[in-house]
C-alpha cells in the first residue's frame, strides 16, 4: 500500500510544483518554502523530493532551468514554466478538480436509496 | 512542439554526455538549498550545529535525492551500467584466476565458432559474385545404370539445350586445362578454362578491358584475368590485341577480366574459346560427355522444370538412335540433372562443414555450461555479499542485472580474444591448400561474423551470469543468516549443467570416433599399387624443340634411360596420368561381339604408359606380359587390361590374345584398329579409396601414343628429396630446355584424395578434445564446489561414524548418476544427429561397439578424473576442524 500512496503523492507533487512555478521563475529552496507556506505546512514531504519532481518535469519539457543569482547574492538554479508547461498546468488543474470533486462526492456518499 | 522535444533531447544528451557536470551542478544546487535552510534555522535561534542538522533532516537523504534526480533524467541505467562495469572489473582484478579461466573458455569457444562460421559463410552461404546468382544452374548427364550417376555433357548437348530448352536463358560448356606460358626459359604452367563463347554472357560477366568472345570466336583468342594481367603485363592497357604464346602457339589477347571476377572452380588465369569441329557437333558425338555445363535459368523457370524439359528432349533424341545404342543408353538409365550451381559446387563439402559447425556449436554449449558453472560456484561464494545487498534494500532486479553485467563483460572480453584468435587462425587456411573446397581462401572474419560472435558472447555471458543469480535471489527466501551460510539449493542446477556437459562431450567424442574409425578403414584400403617410395613430377616437352611424335618419343626414351642410370633410382616410367589424378574414360568392347544385345560397352580409364609403369607402381601382373619398347607404331596395336575388364568380357577364358575395339556397339569399325590384349594386371583404385564402382582399366603403350606432356614416375631407395636435383641435371644434360615441375609423391597424391575425409576428422578431433577438456574442467569445478559446500555435512557424517567407504560411495553414486544421465542423453543426441554423420562414414556402423566403447572410456575417464579429486578432498575432511570453524 505504501507504494500506491507514494505514487499519488508524486503525481500531486508535480502538479503543485507546476502551479507554484506559474507565478514566475523560482529556485528549489524558494519552491520548498512556497510549498510549506501555501499548504499551511500540511505536507510534510522531504524538501529534497522537490528536486526529482523538477527533474521529471524538465525531462518532459514542461519546465526549464537556468543559473541565476539569488536575493542574497548566491548562485542558484532557477526553474520556470515553458509554454507546453503552462498548457499542461491548465489541463492538469482541470483534471485534478474533476477527480478530487468526484472523490469528495464518493466520500460524502451516505448510502442513499438505490 | 518541436521546440519542446528538442529541449528535452538537448537536456538528456547533456546529462548523458557530461555526467560529471550534471552531478556537480546538482551538488551545487543542493548545497545552496542546505545553506539557505541552515541560515533560516539560525535566524530561528537554533545553534549552528543544530541548524545544519535540522536542515539536512528536512531535506531528507541527500544521496537518495541525487539518485532519484538521476533516475528522473533517464541516465540512471547508464549510470548503473558504468557502476556495474567498474565493479565487475574490480572483482575480476581481485580474482584474476577466475576471470582469466572464464575469458579463455569463452575466447576458445568464440574463436572456434568464428573461424568455422567464416569458412561456412565464405564457402556455402556467400552468393556467387555474379548478377542474379540464384539463376545459375549446373547441368550434367547421369547414367546410374552404368554406374556413372554423375557424368558430364557432350558438345551436341550444347546446341540442343541452347535452342530447344525454353527454361534456359543461355548455357555454356567449359573444361579445365593447363598451358605453358612464355618462351623456353621462363615457361610455366598456367591453369586455363576452355569455354564456349556463351560462358561470360551466362555469368553476366564482361571483361573490364577489351571484349569477351564473339559467338563465332575461333581458337587463337584469349581472355586473361586481372591477376595475370598485373603479373605478366604490368597492367598495361595496350595489352589488348597483342600476342601471347601458349604451348608455343600464338594467341591474341582480346580481353582482361575485372579484378572482382572469380569463377569459383579452380584458379584459371586464361579463358580460351572452346570450339568444336562439325564432327564433334554431330550426333555421333552424343554421350561423349567431356564438358561441364553451366546455364542461366530464364525468369520464372526452376531447376526442376528445366530438368523435365531437357529429359523430354533427351527422349525425343533417343528415338532417333540406332536400336543397339538406344537400348544401351536406356539401360544405363540416362537422364539429365539440373541443380542450383552453388549447392552443386559445394555438394561434397557441405556435410563435413556442417558437421564441423555442429561440433564447434557443441563446444560453445559446453563452454557456456562451463562458464555458468563457474559463475554459479562464485555466485554461491558471494552469497553473503548478495544477501547483504538484498538486506540493505537493493532491488532483486538490480542484483541480477549486476551479475548479468559481469557475465556479459566476461563474454565481451572472451569475444575479443576469440575474434583475434579466429582471424589469426584463418591466415593458416592458405597453408591447408585444400583444393576441391571452392572459395575457402576467401574466408575472413567479416562484419557478419563479428556481429554474430559478439551477440553470442554477450548472450552467453549474460545468461551464464544471470541464471545462477536468479536462483540465488530466489533461494533468498530464508533469513539473512541462512543465505550467508549457503544452503546449496542450486545443486540441482549444477547437476543439470554437469549432465548437459557430459552429454554434449559424448556427442562430440563419438562423432569424432566414428570419423576416425572410418578414416582408418579408408587408409587400410589396398589401392592395388605400392605408394611407398614413389616420386612423381610433371614433364612438359617444349613445343618448339619436339614438334612431332617421333621426336617426342625419342626424347622421352632418352629421359627414361638417363634417369634410370641414377644410383638411387630402381624403376622409372612415364604415363599420361596416374591413379588419383583423374583421366579419360574410353568405351571399349570385345571384337568378337561377345556383348549380349543391349549390353553397354565398358568405359574403362585409359592410361598411356611406358614399359616400366607396372613395375614402378608395383601393380601385379596376372597373365601375359607388360609392354616392350618394340610395341610401337610399326607393330600391331596392343593393350594391357585389368582384371575387372578381363572378367567382364572373358569370364571363362584367358583374356590374353583376345581383341578389343574402341567405341560403342553398332558403330562402324576399321579392322586395322583392332587392339590385341597382351597382358592382364590387377585392378587398382583409380580416383578414390572409397570408390566401390569397378570401372576397369585399359593401358596402351607410350610408343603407340607418344606424349608431349606426361608424368615422370620414379621408384627409389632413398626417401631423400634430393632425387629431383639429380634428375634435373640428367635432363638438362640432354637438353637445357627440359625440366620437371609439380614434384610430389604418390603417397601425397593418395593422401590428397582423402583430404575431404581427413581434414574434417582432424579438425573435429581438435574440437572434441577441446570439448572434452572444457567439459572435464566444468565437471571438476562443479563437483569440487559441491564438496566444499557440503563439508559440514561430511564432517557430521564422519563424526557420527560414517566410514570413508560410505562417504566415497555417497559421492561416487552421485557422480555416477549425473555422468550416467549425461551419457544416456548424449547417446540419444548422437542418434538424433546420425543422419548428418552417416553419409561421411565408410564401412563404419553408427553404433559399432569399438567406437562406442572408446567414447565411453574417454568420457568415463575424464569424468572419473574430474570427480576423483573432489572426492579425495571429501575424504580428507577433518570433522573436528570443520565443525569448529562453522
Amino acid at each position: 500500500m505504501t507504494e500506491t500512496r507514494a505514487e499519488v503523492m508524486l503525481g500531486t507533487l508535480d502538479l503543485m510544483v507546476l502551479k507554484l512555478l506559474e507565478a514566475g521563475p523560482v529556485h528549489g529552496w524558494g519552491l520548498a518554502q512556497l510549498l510549506e507556506t501555501a499548504s499551511d505546512g500540511t505536507f510534510c514531504v522531504n524538501q529534497g523530493s522537490i528536486y526529482p519532481a523538477l527533474q521529471r518535469l524538465k525531462a518532459k519539457g514542461l519546465v526549464r532551468s537556468r543559473w541565476g543569482v539569488s536575493e542574497n547574492g548566491r548562485r542558484a538554479r532557477y526553474y520556470e514554466l515553458t509554454r507546453p508547461g503552462l498548457k499542461e498546468l491548465g489541463k492538469e488543474v482541470a483534471n485534478w478538480v474533476r477527480t478530487s470533486s468526484a472523490v469528495n462526492r464518493v466520500l460524502a456518499f451516505d448510502g442513499g436509496e438505490v | 512542439m518541436a521546440g519542446r522535444w528538442l529541449l528535452v533531447l538537448v537536456e538528456r544528451a547533456r546529462a548523458l554526455l557530461t555526467p560529471g557536470r550534471f552531478d556537480s551542478e546538482l551538488d551545487e544546487e543542493i548545497r545552496y538549498h542546505i545553506a539557505e535552510a541552515t541560515e533560516r534555522n539560525l535566524r530561528r535561534g537554533l545553534s549552528p550545529g543544530e541548524a545544519r542538522r535540522v536542515a539536512l533532516r528536512d531535506f531528507g537523504g541527500v544521496e537518495r535525492v541525487k539518485d532519484d534526480v538521476r533516475s528522473a533524467t533517464g541516465i540512471r541505467l547508464l549510470h548503473d551500467l558504468v557502476q556495474d562495469l567498474s565493479y565487475a572489473l574490480r572483482t575480476f582484478r581481485r580474482n584474476p584466476g577466475f576471470a582469466s579461466v572464464a575469458v579463455m573458455t569463452i575466447g576458445v569457444c568464440i574463436a572456434a565458432n568464428a573461424a568455422v562460421f567464416s569458412v561456412v559463410h565464405s564457402v556455402l552461404l556467400q552468393p556467387l559474385p555474379f548478377p542474379e546468382p540464384d539463376r545459375l544452374v549446373s547441368i550434367f548427364n547421369s547414367y546410374p545404370g552404368a554406374a556413372n550417376p554423375r557424368s558430364y555433357n557432350s558438345a551436341p548437348d550444347l546446341n540442343d539445350r541452347r535452342e530447344a530448352v525454353s527454361g534456359l536463358e543461355d548455357v555454356a560448356l567449359y573444361t579445365a586445362s593447363t598451358y605453358s606460358v612464355g618462351d623456353q626459359d621462363g615457361s610455366r604452367r598456367v591453369s586455363a578454362l576452355l569455354v564456349t563463347p556463351s560462358f561470360f554472357p551466362v555469368l553476366r560477366a564482361a571483361p573490364a578491358l577489351g571484349r569477351g568472345f564473339a559467338p563465332a570466336s575461333e581458337a587463337g583468342e584469349v581472355v586473361i584475368t586481372h591477376a595475370l594481367w598485373q603479373s605478366s603485363f604490368d597492367g598495361s592497357t595496350s595489352v589488348i590485341g597483342t600476342t601471347m604464346h601458349l604451348d608455343g602457339e600464338p594467341f591474341t589477347i582480346v580481353g582482361v577480366l575485372p579484378d572482382s571476377f572469380r569463377f569459383a572452380e579452380g584458379d584459371a588465369q586464361l579463358y580460351i574459346p572452346l570450339t568444336f569441329t562439325a564432327r564433334e557437333r554431330s550426333d555421333a558425338a552424343r554421350h561423349r560427355d567431356w564438358y561441364h555445363m553451366i546455364g542461366r535459368l530464364a525468369p520464372g523457370s526452376t531447376a526442376e522444370s528445366v530438368g523435365d524439359e531437357i529429359d523430354a528432349l533427351n527422349r525425343a533424341r533417343l528415338a532417333t538412335y540406332p536400336a543397339a545404342l538406344r537400348n544401351e543408353i536406356t539401360e544405363a538409365g540416362f537422364h539429365t540433372i539440373v541443380q542450383p550451381y552453388l549447392s552443386d559446387l559445394t555438394r561434397s563439402v557441405r556435410t563435413p562443414l556442417m558437421l564441423l559447425w555442429m561440433g564447434v556449436m557443441l563446444v560453445l554449449a559446453i563452454g557456456a555450461a562451463n562458464v555458468a558453472g563457474l559463475l554459479l560456484v562464485r555466485a554461491q561464494s558471494r552469497n553473503a555479499e548478495v544477501a547483504l545487498r538484498l538486506s540493505l534494500g537493493a532491488a532483486q532486479s538490480r542484483v541480477i542485472r549486476q551479475l548479468a553485467t559481469e557475465g556479459a563483460l566476461l563474454g565481451v572480453m572472451g569475444c575479443v580474444v576469440g575474434l583475434f584468435a579466429a582471424a589469426w587462425s584463418l591466415r593458416f587456411l592458405g597453408a591447408f591448400d585444400i583444393y576441391g573446397i571452392p572459395r575457402l581462401q576467401d574466408a575472413t572474419v567479416g562484419p557478419l561474423v563479428v556481429l554474430l560472435s559478439v551477440g553470442m558472447a554477450v548472450l552467453l555471458g549474460a545468461v551464464a551470469g544471470a541464471s545462477p543469480a536468479v536462483s540465488l535471489v530466489r533461494s533468498g527466501g530464508g533469513s539473512f543468516f541462512d543465505r550467508i551460510r549457503g544452503n546449496g539449493r542450486s545443486s540441482s542446477l549444477q547437476q543439470i549443467l554437469v549432465a548437459g556437459q557430459i552429454a554434449l562431450a559424448f556427442v562430440l567424442v563419438i562423432s569424432t570416433g566414428l570419423l576416425v574409425t572410418s578414416l582408418r578403414k579408408l587408409n587400410a584400403v589396398d589401392p592395388g599399387f605400392d605408394t611407398v617410395g614413389v616420386a612423381v613430377a610433371v614433364v612438359s616437352l617444349p613445343e618448339s624443340g619436339y614438334p612431332d611424335e617421333a621426336t617426342r618419343l625419342s626424347v622421352t626414351r632418352n629421359i627414361l634411360e638417363s634417369v634410370a642410370g641414377l644410383p638411387m633410382v630402381r624403376e622409372v616410367a612415364v604415363a599420361d596420368r596416374l591413379p588419383f589424378s583423374g583421366g579419360n574414360r574410353v568405351p571399349v568392347m570385345p571384337a568378337d561381339d561377345g556383348l549380349a544385345s543391349g549390353e553397354a560397352a565398358g568405359v574403362p580409364l585409359q592410361t598411356v604408359v611406358s614399359p616400366g609403369y607396372f613395375e614402378a607402381l608395383s601393380i601385379s601382373p596376372l597373365s601375359g606380359r607388360g609392354f616392350r619398347d618394340s610395341d610401337d607404331q610399326t607393330t600391331a596395336r596392343v593393350a594391357v587390361i585389368d582384371e575387372v575388364l578381363a572378367r567382364r568380357y572373358w569370364p571363362e577364358q584367358d583374356a590374353v590374345g583376345q581383341q578389343l575395339w574402341r567405341g560403342q556397339p553398332g558403330e562402324a569399325r576399321d579392322p586395322d584398329k583392332a587392339i590385341t590384349v597382351v597382358g592382364v594386371v590387377e585392378s587398382v583404385r583409380h580416383s578414390s579409396l572409397r570408390e566401390e564402382e569397378e570401372i576397369g582399366a585399359f593401358y596402351v603403350p607410350l610408343a603407340q601414343v607418344p606424349l608431349g606432356y606426361f608424368r615422370l614416375i620414379l621408384r627409389h631407395d632413398a626417401t631423400s628429396p634430393a632425387i629431383w636435383p639429380a634428375v634435373r641435371d640428367r635432363m638438362a644434360a640432354l637438353d637445357p630446355g627440359l625440366g620437371v615441375s609439380s614434384t610430389t609423391t604418390l603417397e601425397e597424391m593418395v593422401a590428397a584424395s582423402l583430404v575431404l575425409q581427413r581434414t574434417p576428422t582432424q579438425l573435429l578431433s581438435i574440437v572434441s578434445l577441446l570439448g572434452l577438456f572444457l567439459g572435464a574442467i566444468g565437471v571438476y569445478g562443479v563437483m569440487a564446489y559441491g564438496v566444499t559446500l557440503r563439508r559440514r555435512e561430511i564432517a557430521v557424517r564422519v563424526a557420527i561414524g560414517s566410514t570413508k567407504r560410505q562417504i566415497a560411495l555417497l559421492f561416487g553414486r552421485e557422480c555416477f548418476t549425473v555422468v550416467g544421465a549425461g551419457l544416456v542423453i548424449g547417446l540419444l543426441g548422437t542418434l538424433a544427429s546420425s543422419r548428418l554423420i552417416a553419409s561421411l562414414l565408410y564401412d563404419t556402423e553408427l553404433l559399432n561397439p569399438a567406437t562406442l566403447a572408446a567414447a565411453l572410456i574417454a568420457i568415463g575417464t575424464a569424468a572419473a578424473a574430474a570427480c576423483y579429486f573432489p572426492l579425495r578432498r571429501a575424504l580428507r575432511v577433518d570433522p573436528a576442524s570443520v565443525l569448529k570453524s562453522e
